[in-house]
């Protein structure tokens, strides 16, 4: 197969493809939960939930790192999930390729970053998704918890992070365009896979922790 | 047959002229410095290569840049080594001396001659829109390749069909290998290919008696071994995100890399950031002009030649975006009444 | 009336089955498919952490694991993988042994303490799918027996200590003779109707004479109540809808009889929770009371000046225990160390965040159910690791069943923590104030 049909292949009909599986994908699992309904609360809430909802969507991911005991036993989740979503959201929307390709999609001209800051952010997302992976099949909590998917989902997203390294820094000769291919056609894989894994737990990101901080903002609690 | 030392001797140059230039052949083409004395014996005592030219759907601009190769042999010295014993534009006979004078190159040459084609072939309709002397393009072709030792395709039109061959192709053009499928044919893609590529590649085959090594679509590795993209000096701006949007801007004076504005080198395997063009000289990178991927397949119809390379082919947008979460809504909501139905009163 | 079943057979899991597919709702279903598996709940949960403590891990004490049997039908009743799995015969398969497990993971080893919520990076509400739980074994007929025991006693006589209406008035009686207080009952117009629980009253009677001290000082008009003697609700803890509301119904019959504005509740949890935030969704015309927690009602008679209290009469190193469901879950945090704050000499928070505090391991029901004491025992492990860290051996707590847990606890591991009361402490307070 000419490789360049590959390239076409991946970068327009499977990648349209695969985003609109996605965008109707996560859609459909954000709202299939939302028209679930919810019964009337009649209790006087103790704050302003809707308030303390919001807030804690803002602050929810610094609010685990005040619990000194649980972070000095499991730094490695804190540190290393910091790392690799600060890592995989800056270089999905940030780096200079990619920042293009939103244009296309949305329309919307993202802010571009250095390539020194690009560097940064793959070696550490890599660097903690490799330790996180380790940690998972280690540890004994998080052996019974984990299943194929996870692993599934942490190798694609390793071999994503790893060939759009290759890519941007190896000057490969004839095989840079598989390289890009290859990239491309894993992050399409990724976009398709995200809506029926838990991937998608971003859009349940919104929910859950809404529900928290409307909890306790009913309830009256800071925290 | 005079071999190329003998040639050399001949136009007033020294040994050390020769030698300096069999250096730098064996460079071009790829070879290691050890192979040295082997390619100077070839050059000394092989005689020169016979070489057929045959022009079909084309516009000269191969042979154009093949006689303006300057850097790897001095061109007095070109013209008479590579003796072009039919070549439709460069030579002076005309009519039946022409024909018949290949036909006689074709008889003494038998198995010996290098059968270079240039533009594609038309068998439309029996080669309606493109015969010679009466003949069909695909007669000829057929005819010639026939006893030939070495068949190069040089230019996009010859390896791919190139611009004959592009939407809504009138003609039915395509490229040579579709005609000789059973003959190995050698690729020199280029819209026109690098000059010095060109004669690289047939003093390579002079020098080690075998044609050199391909990759899968037939090309030179030497040459098309790496991307525009691998090779380029504007690199360094891609990776940094430093882009030229329009060709009056600030990063276009800059000399920012002009990805934005189509530069498909990424994807095109040449030789012009390495060998580049006019002894040297430049590029079109280098000029200020994005890539547009000559010498890939069908590059004429892979898009607008300024579209940039990285997007959505096609193209997504906002409204298709709305309209995938239009489509999950209402399934979620459906999903969500029927699960509530299903799942009774509390 | 709940039941409980040594033999687990097809109608129990069906049952189980049928009120977990019933029980899910957006929030519900939000926190499902939001865990991402990362198991930081593991380190938040107290028993675990106890378990950790003398050396086991035991990776089935983690709050996420213990919502798996529901995700799993969620899964198969909410999402179309699921509903094909089913159809395919690849569906949920409970058995016997499974719920077992379900009860030790929901009743023995799950003080509903809301801990695991604070540390969640998804604010998953664990013990919100635990009640599912919890609510589907009860419908199923399979509430631990003690727990059972203690819910139809209480439905029964009134009381999960089996203090009826006349046990209840010799017990004020007794309460008003001994520490010399007067008892308002049944005594009308009152402002303010206070419920004892019965573990105070049968146990601790000093903290309802305290409580009683406390109210009769504010000078507000008060009274307790014949029909509504007792506040503890061990409905939630089997999380019977029915049993709730029944013993709720007997509070609302009280109050609506003496036409009070506010319920105070005692020092006990569930019974602040569910009267707070429960009755008004179960009562959602007729419950307009102000529903105060006994601690919450001090802190505001103080800051009207109706109490005054400036003596410290704790002079030795002293922290506080948070009662789970009076301050994390009933955001009564600040109130009890405002009012510690002016009782004690040295006073040492042993919490950055107060909703940091480790429940006391009795809590939900735990307390009642003979079989969870191992896990009981090392829960008490985790939260004296708080107290030996600011090394106090004197803790203030305002919750009477979080005393009644940790006093089993320090006796059966033979430690000498002393527990007091903090409305005791207020009493003791504005008494010597007098003097």
């Amino acid at each position: 197969m000419k490789d360049v049909v590959f390239y076409d292949f991946v970068r327009g009909p499977l990648l349209k493809f695969a985003l609109f599986v996605f965008f109707a994908g996560i859609s459909y699992r954000f709202f299939r939960v939302v028209f679930l309904g919810l019964p009337a609360d009649y209790a006087k809430p103790k704050g302003n939930p809707y308030l303390m909802a919001v807030k804690k969507i803002i602050i929810k991911p610094t609010m685990g790192w005040t619990f000194n005991e649980i972070f000095s036993r499991r730094a490695i989740n804190f540190i290393g999930g910091f790392l690799f979503h600060l890592g995989f959201l800056g270089l999905t929307f940030f780096v200079p390729a990619h920042a293009l390709l939103w244009k296309e999609i949305i329309g919307i001209s993202l802010p571009v970053m250095p390539s020194l800051i690009v560097d940064i952010l793959t070696y550490s997302a890599l660097g903690s998704l490799i330790a996180l992976t380790l940690h998972r099949a280690l540890n004994p909590v998080l052996k019974l918890l984990t299943g194929k998917d996870e692993y599934f989902a942490n190798l694609l997203v390793a071999l994503i992070l790893f060939t759009g390294l290759l890519a941007n820094k190896w000057a490969g000769g004839g095989l840079y365009i598989w390289l890009l291919s290859m990239h491309m056609l894993l992050a399409d894989l990724l976009i398709l896979y995200i809506p029926f894994s838990r991937l998608s737990h971003f859009v349940y990101y919104f929910l859950s922790v809404g529900f928290m901080g409307w909890n306790a903002g009913k309830r009256g609690v800071s925290f | 047959m005079h071999s190329l030392y003998e040639i050399f001797k001949r136009n007033g140059y020294t040994r050390r002229d020769f030698l300096r230039y069999v250096a730098l052949l064996v460079s071009a083409v790829g070879f290691p410095p050890s192979f040295l004395p082997n390619a100077v014996k070839a050059l000394e005592s092989k005689p020169k290569p016979v070489v057929i030219w045959l022009e079909f759907q084309d516009c000269a601009g191969c042979s154009e840049s093949f006689i303006r190769s300057t850097s790897l042999l001095p061109a007095d010295v070109l013209l008479d080594y590579l003796s072009l014993e039919y070549h439709e534009t460069l030579m002076a006979p005309s009519g039946l001396q022409a024909e018949e004078a290949k036909r006689e190159a074709i008889e003494r040459y038998k198995g010996e001659y290098i059968l270079i084609v240039e533009g594609s072939v038309s068998p439309k309709y029996k080669g309606v829109y493109c015969t010679i002397g009466g003949k069909s393009n695909e007669e000829i072709l057929k005819e010639a390749s026939k006893h030939a030792r070495l068949i190069i395709a040089v230019g996009s039109c010859a390896c791919w069909g190139g611009i004959p061959h592009a939407e809504p192709n009138p003609t039915g053009a395509m490229p040579i290998s579709e005609i000789l499928k059973d003959k190995k044919v050698v690729h020199i893609p280029g819209c026109p290919p690098i000059g010095d590529v060109m004669v690289a590649t047939i003093v390579g085959f002079v020098m080690t008696g075998r044609e050199p090594a391909l990759d899968n679509l037939g090309r030179p590795k030497t040459f098309y071994g790496q991307t525009i993209h691998d090779r380029c000096y504007r690199r360094p701006f891609y990776n940094a995100g430093k882009f030229a949007s329009s060709f009056e801007d600030e990063g276009a004076k800059k000399g920012y890399c002009l990805y934005k504005l189509g530069c498909k080198g990424p994807i095109t395997r040449n030789a012009c950031a390495t060998v580049r063009w006019n002894g040297g000289l430049s590029f079109p990178i280098q000029s200020g002009h994005p890539c547009f991927g000559c010498s890939e397949p069908d590059f004429w119809d892979r898009s607008f030649l300024y579209s940039p390379l990285s997007v959505v082919e096609g193209g997504f947008g906002w409204k298709k975006v709305l309209a995938g979460i239009a489509v999950g809504s209402a399934l979620g909501l459906g999903s969500a009444y029927i699960n509530k139905k299903l799942r009774g009163v509390k | 009336m709940v039941e409980f079943k040594e033999q687990i057979g097809r109608t129990e899991i069906e049952k189980f089955y049928e009120f977990c597919k019933k029980g899910i709702n957006m929030e519900v279903a939000s926190y499902l498919e939001a865990c991402v598996r990362c198991g930081i709940c593991a380190e938040a949960c107290l028993f675990y952490m106890g378990e950790n403590i003398s050396g086991r891990i035991d990776p089935t004490l983690t709050p996420a694991y213990k919502a798996d049997l529901l995700r799993d039908i969620y899964r198969e009743n909410y999402t179309i993988i699921g509903r094909i799995k089913k159809l395919l015969g690849l569906g949920v398969k409970i058995k016997p042994e499974d719920l077992k497990e379900q009860i030790k993971l929901a009743f023995y080893t799950c003080t509903m303490c809301d801990r695991c919520t604070k540390a969640c990076p998804m604010g998953i509400d664990t013990p919100k799918l635990v009640s599912i739980v919890r609510g589907a074994l009860t419908y199923a007929g399979l509430t631990p027996k003690d727990l059972a025991d203690a819910t139809n006693l209480s439905l029964e006589k009134g009381s999960p200590l089996g203090v009826d209406t006349q046990t209840f008035l010799k017990r004020l009686e007794f309460i008003s003779e001994e520490y010399e207080v007067d008892i308002p009952v049944d005594k009308k117009p009152a402002e303010y109707l206070y419920l004892p629980s019965s573990i105070e009253l049968m146990k601790f009677p000093s903290s309802v004479a305290s409580a009683v001290k406390v109210l009769n000082k504010s000078g507000v008009s008060w009274s307790m109540s014949t029909k509504a003697h007792e506040a503890t609700n061990f409905g939630i803890f089997a999380q019977s809808k029915e049993a709730t509301k029944e013993m709720l119904s007997r509070v609302l019959e009280g109050a609506k009889e003496l036409d009070v504005k506010y319920i105070i509740a005692p020092e006990c949890g569930h019974a602040y929770q569910s009267m707070r935030f429960i009755a008004p969704n179960l009562f959602p015309e007729e419950w307009n009371f102000e529903v105060l927690n006994i601690v919450e009602f001090i802190d505001r008679m103080v800051e009207t000046g109706r109490l005054s209290i400036n003596r410290k009469v704790l002079m030795e190193k002293s922290t506080l225990h948070d009662s789970c469901q009076i301050g994390r879950r009933g955001g009564v945090l600040k109130e009890p160390r405002r009012i510690l704050g002016m009782l004690a000499e040295d006073f040492r928070d042993s919490v950055l965040i107060p909703e940091h505090n480790i429940c006391c391991g009795g809590g939900g029901g735990v307390l009642v159910i003979k079989d969870a004491d191992y896990y009981r025992q090392k829960a008490f492990l985790s939260k004296m690791t708080l107290f030996d860290k600011v090394g106090a051996k004197t803790v203030v707590c305002y919750c009477a069943n979080c005393m009644l847990a940790l006093n089993t606890g320090a006796k059966e591991l033979n430690r000498d923590y002393r527990f007091v009361s903090i409305v005791e402490l207020v009493a003791e307070a504005i008494e010597e104030g007098e003097e």
